[in-house]
């Protein structure tokens, strides 16, 4: 029997050496006074 | 681990993955999770589920282990690629003049005392040339910023025309991004600004008297009706596409469900609604406010939920989640970039780390115009504190969702760069939960 449901597999432990700093900077996307990462894709994963 | 309406969920902090799990699989993980190793857990656990189903339980967990999908280890990260290589995007206070007198602005905080109202050609054009000074990278960005950029519409006009011509020649490519209180755009703004695909943030707090009581023009009048008029013909104009509606909450508009019921009421359906962070006394929120606020973003998640069923689906900013696509551990650790990868200008070309400190000495950082140019690095440096630097992030498992908080926040809540603003976080947290388990329905 399943006991656990993996909802979304995380890219976490597979991105870590990328930096190339191409993505949005939050800042600019919405909300100019808080921060969110999270909500942002990847420039390099869009698309695929 | 958390229990949101039923469901049990496990978010894996070091990995990003979400997962759904039924009773054993709780205990199994929560003992572990306490520091019981496998033969103490697995004999608890049989005392009250049948001992092969806490064996499967076991097994199960381990599998994810070995995919590094649940108990992952901490993410390891270059620590050179923390460090800028260069500014990439600006925040330009094209205009520090604002037609509008909200209560709550941030850049009434203090005396800011700005010296120029208008920024000029020349400041504008230097900030594009030192975002192509550096090389590196491809995208480039530039927010239209004040008071309220539409002060000075030829301004932007010549800037965005200007770094296009600028970016094309240096195979780079710029992204714009106006925010507006709405009240002046005219068809000649609205013209440009849908041709240039320019993404646009427009300030609306929801309801009429809401709005009208936080954001009136100096007359003392409310702005909703010509912000509600002027937004529905840019949006009209562009395909409703590429926009944020983003309004602010205050202690006077605690139910701000009722808010966004409103603004999806007019047929805008991006949106963003903020905790205000600034203003006179008595509209900023308290700690006292979380239980209120709590069950405010659930009335979200019911509305949120509902619109979808209707086939109405809206964006809410706080509820989006990627996490099979997100951003690289480089981007959660660094957060908004504030003071490395972002900086502001104000319009007498004055650089600052980030928007929220223009006009503040001790977050100076030179001039764009000074001959020969040269900035403070170092001052925006203090910024950069990663979500690994702060005490508090260390132990959040919200930490690589938002990335350590806003600087800005920090500072003028705690005093210390290297604190978090604590409410602000508690409301990153409730709004992350319910995050993840809308990711769990949908």
């Amino acid at each position: 029997m399943q006991h656990i449901r993996t909802i979304k597999k995380g890219n976490l432990q597979v991105l870590e050496q990328r930096g190339c700093r191409e993505c949005q900077t939050s800042c600019q996307s919405a909300c100019k006074t808080s921060c969110t990462v999270g909500n942002q894709v990847c420039r390099q994963q869009e698309g695929k | 681990m958390f229990k949101y309406r039923g469901l049990q969920l496990v978010y894996d902090v070091n990995s990003g993955s979400l997962h759904q799990v039924d009773d054993l699989a709780w205990d199994v993980i929560n003992l572990l999770l306490n520091g019981d190793g496998r033969k103490r857990t697995s004999s608890l656990l049989s005392r009250k589920y049948p001992p092969g189903e806490v064996e499967e339980a076991l097994c199960q967990v381990e599998e994810l282990q070995k995919e590094r999908l649940l108990f992952s280890p901490e993410p390891q990260l270059q620590d050179e690629k923390l460090s800028s290589r260069g500014v990439k995007a600006l925040c330009l206070f094209i205009s520090h003049s604002c037609n509008l007198d909200c209560r709550y602005c941030f850049t009434r905080r203090d005396s800011r005392g700005e010296k120029v109202s208008h920024m000029t050609w020349d400041v504008g054009k230097k900030a594009v040339d030192f975002l192509l000074q550096y090389e590196g990278g491809y995208f480039r960005e530039i927010d239209f910023f004040g008071g309220e950029p539409l002060l000075n519409f030829p301004l932007i006009r010549d800037i965005v025309n200007y770094a296009r011509e600028k970016a094309r020649s240096r195979e780079k490519e710029f992204s714009f991004t106006l925010t507006t209180n709405a009240s002046l755009l005219d068809e000649q703004a609205i013209d440009f600004l849908n041709r240039e695909g320019i993404n646009v943030i427009l300030s609306l707090d929801g309801r009429p008297a809401v709005h009208d009581l936080m954001r009136s023009f100096k007359n003392g009048r409310g702005s909703y009706k010509a912000t509600v008029e002027n937004i529905e013909k840019l949006l009209q104009g562009r395909g409703n596409n590429n926009y944020y509606i983003r309004g602010t909450y205050t202690t006077n508009n605690l139910d701000f469900t009722n808010d966004i019921k409103h603004i999806l009421g007019l047929g805008f359906s991006s949106l963003s609604l903020e905790p205000v962070v600034s203003g006179e006394e008595g509209l900023g929120l308290r700690e006292d406010d979380l239980p209120v606020l709590e069950r405010e973003y659930d009335l979200l998640v019911d509305l949120y939920l509902e619109h979808k069923e209707k086939g109405r689906p809206f964006q809410f900013y706080h509820f989006i989640l990627e996490l099979e696509k997100g951003p690289c551990l480089y981007k959660r650790l660094s957060g908004c970039g504030a003071g490395m990868d972002y900086l502001a200008v104000a319009a007498d070309g004055s650089l600052y780390p980030c928007h929220q400190f223009v006009g503040m000495d001790e977050f100076y950082m030179g001039n764009i115009t000074a001959e020969p140019f040269a900035f403070k690095r170092e001052i925006g440096e203090k910024l950069s504190s990663t979500a690994r630097e702060k005490e508090a992030c260390c132990d959040c498992w919200g930490r690589y969702l938002c990335g350590g908080g806003c600087a800005a926040s920090s500072y003028f809540f705690s005093g210390n760069l290297k604190k978090t603003y604590n409410l602000g976080c508690a409301l990153q947290k409730i709004r992350l939960e319910r995050a993840l388990y809308l990711q769990a329905l949908i």
